[in-house]
């Protein structure tokens, strides 16, 4: 009996074996994505929204069959807004949690995990960051789906010039996003031919920024803000309480609902910002826009970066799917070659798929627009004027850079 | 002029902060530090109880009223049972409870990580060269007017006597049948109050903020070094000091220097004047 049993348990051994190499389908690795933001923090609104379309652009995935046979899957860490909370996540989306990729961070994180991403060969996707940095330091393992903020300081400039010709700029220390654009705004302003009235830098640390206010607007009824949301919405109290009125031109940092939400409206028509200007018709916008109503119950706010952050999943997605693997180097390689031209023009992941599986390149044509990498990993960006109205903001048009202000 | 009184603003609100701090130094004799705590928690429960619809002076008051009892709460849980294990265990503690209180408040913290208390104090008018609001005058006269009874307080009534028995020698008063623990319950109750007051003030200059009490602790500690942590009145005094120098410097300086003013102050006083501007110490040892 003893020696029969050992028989048939070799047997049935040998057949599971032999079925798994031969006919069993292996299991296919699901496509372990990061998204490290800042849900909390000054960058809390746009890291609440951009996960929400985030997980759209996963839904979809998903839906039309994931990555290389798998599923995807969003690993979600909060940064705290910050470059420090930035490496905090990493360590553990990286090193613990084993992602492909990481998406959603902000410049002070992007650039403090520059060397970091290469070294561990993850690829960083950037939606909405702005820093100067990036327009040369990045297209290793760290790609943006936005302008930088060397393009929106000289659009804020172009928007305020038509206004007036004399300014002073407040600007909030310590963050690349706000130094960023506002040293790319003074030197602008002032070859449009404008004044920099007063160019005020104070730390957000301040228990009060009255002093900074009453020089400001010394110096001019027009004023530049750089500052991140949490600073700006303590300055901005102090300004409507004080009732300084003038004209305010807001960074993207500060163009969120809550702002436009300030003292009932007492910010409409008095305050000027830029922000990302999409194409409404396009189908990938469409698309998007349509899934992300469903989801979340609104429509993208033309503030939210929410198609950027969109994008950047699915233009991963595409890439690990024409590498063939989930491996970040080989991913890296890709992300340019779905995305640029030469290619069949696809504005869906499913129909990316299709034509990869049929052997044709692809360039995606996203909901934030075209997403052409340059060398630098950098892409171009088309920006809106906006305005608070009614709790919101609303673009009052589109513009278009003047370079002979860079 | 206009400096020199949003200086004024910002003294009197330090003057009543620091005020509570040093009357828990004068009787507890250590620093602590989770003052600067209780001035968030003013500061939070007056938006709390203003979105509830209380009108805002009935708000502030009662916030004041519930730090104040939070912090007699924690002085009996934590820094009563510690007075005889030294006053380095009372400081690191109060450290402890510091923290406590942040981790507690961001825990329970909802909606963005500012909260403006949406009062309205009307439109600034002009007092002489100086732009005023109602809502600033209102603050300044709040605090000189917290001062001024805290002043009376301890000068008029039993229990100030009491006060000031138990802080010249507690030993002495226990002997003379002063009821320590419910004078040491009622400094408590006063100082936390203040620090809940200082917070509402802040409030409603600008608004409420998860760092408000690490801001301001540092800068109650300067406050207090310069006045002389023994002197309750030069305390005050500091601190209205502080707030004019910090106001004035950033005319002619940046703002961004603001730390440097305040501890550049500091430095400056402990290398003149260690024992504090206005302490009394110099001059009682000379009377002797």
């Amino acid at each position: 009996m003893i020696v029969f049993n050992k028989w048939k348990a070799c047997v049935v051994a040998g057949g599971v074996a032999a079925l798994s190499a031969i006919g069993a389908p292996a299991m296919a690795e699901d496509f372990k994505v990061g998204i490290l933001t800042g849900l909390t923090g000054g960058y809390g609104p746009w890291g609440e929204a951009g996960l929400n379309a985030a997980r759209v652009a996963a839904e979809e995935i998903n839906a039309a069959g994931g990555v290389n046979g798998g599923v995807i899957e969003l690993i979600v860490a909060d940064n705290h807004s910050s470059a420090e909370g930035s490496v905090t996540g990493w360590r553990r989306l990286v090193e613990v949690r084993g992602v492909s990729a990481v998406a959603g961070l902000e410049s002070g994180g992007a650039i403090a995990l520059l060397d970091e991403a290469a070294a561990s060969q993850v690829p960083i996707m950037c939606p909405a960051c702005g820093t100067p940095k990036l327009a040369t330091l990045g297209g290793d393992y760290v790609w943006r789906l936005t302008g930088g903020d060397d393009d929106l300081g000289v659009i804020m400039a172009q928007i305020a010039l038509e206004k007036t010709k004399k300014i002073a700029v407040m600007t909030q220390l310590g963050l690349e996003a706000t130094e960023g654009i506002s040293d790319v705004f003074i030197p602008s302003f002032g070859s449009g031919g404008g004044e920099i009235a007063a160019n005020i830098r104070f730390s957000g640390d301040l228990a009060s920024f009255r002093g900074e206010l009453e020089r400001a607007f010394g110096a001019s009824e027009h004023v530049m803000i750089a500052t991140d949301l949490e600073v700006g919405t303590r300055l901005l109290t102090e300004y409507l309480r004080r009732d300084y009125g003038g004209t305010l031109y807001l960074i993207p940092e500060l163009i969120a609902n809550e702002v436009a939400a300030f003292g009932n409206g007492a910010l409409d028509g008095v305050a000027f910002g830029v922000s990302p200007s999409y194409d409404m018709e396009n189908p990938a916008f469409v698309n998007f826009a349509t899934a992300f109503n469903a989801k979340v119950g609104n429509d993208p706010s033309p503030a939210m970066y929410e198609p950027n952050y969109y994008d950047q999943i699915i233009v991963l997605a595409l890439a690990a799917q024409a590498a063939g693997s989930n491996e970040g180097a080989a991913i890296r390689d890709q992300l340019a070659n779905v995305s640029n031209a030469p290619g069949k023009v696809v504005y869906s992941f499913a129909d990316g798929l299709v034509a990869l599986n049929n052997g044709e390149e692809i360039a995606y044509y996203g909901a934030s627009g075209a997403v052409d990498f340059n060398e630098f990993g950098n892409v171009n960006s088309f920006y809106g004027e906006v305005t608070p109205s009614e709790g919101g903001w609303v673009e009052l048009r589109t513009v278009e850079l003047d370079t002979n202000l860079r | 002029m206009q400096f020199i009184y949003f200086g004024l603003i910002t003294g009197s609100v330090l003057a009543v902060a620091a005020a509570g701090f040093a009357m828990v130094r004068q009787l507890e004799g250590f620093l602590n530090i989770a003052h600067g705590q209780y001035l968030l928690l003013g500061g939070l429960f007056t938006a709390g109880f203003y979105k509830l619809g209380l009108n805002i002076f009935v708000a502030g008051f009662l916030a004041s009223v519930a730090v104040g009892l939070v912090g007699v709460a924690i002085a009996w849980m934590v820094f009563f049972p510690l007075r005889y294990k030294g006053l380095l265990s009372q400081f690191f503690s109060s450290i402890g409870v510091a923290f406590v209180v942040y981790g507690l408040v961001l825990a329970t913290w909802s909606g963005s990580g500012i909260k403006v208390i949406p009062a309205d104090f009307g439109r600034p008018f002009d007092l002489g060269s100086i732009s005023v609001t109602f809502g600033e005058l209102m603050i300044i006269g709040v605090s000189w007017l917290t001062v001024l009874m805290l002043h009376f307080f301890l000068t008029k009534t039993t229990m100030g006597v009491w006060i000031r028995a138990v802080a010249s020698n507690r030993e002495l008063a226990r002997v003379r049948s002063v009821p320590s623990d419910i004078v040491m319950s009622v400094v408590w109750f006063a100082a936390s109050a203040m620090a809940g007051l200082a917070g509402v003030l802040v409030g409603l200059l600008g608004s409420v903020h998860s760092e408000l009490g690490w801001q301001y602790i540092l800068t109650i500690l300067a406050v207090s070094v310069m006045g002389g942590v023994n002197n309750l009145y030069g305390v005050m005094a500091a601190g209205l000091i502080l707030g004019l120098v910090v106001d004035l410097s950033s005319v002619f300086i940046s703002s961004q220097y603001g730390t440097i003013v305040t501890f550049g102050a500091i430095i400056l006083t402990l290398i003149i004047r260690p024992q504090g501007l206005f302490s009394m110490q110099k001059r009682n040892e000379a009377g002797q």
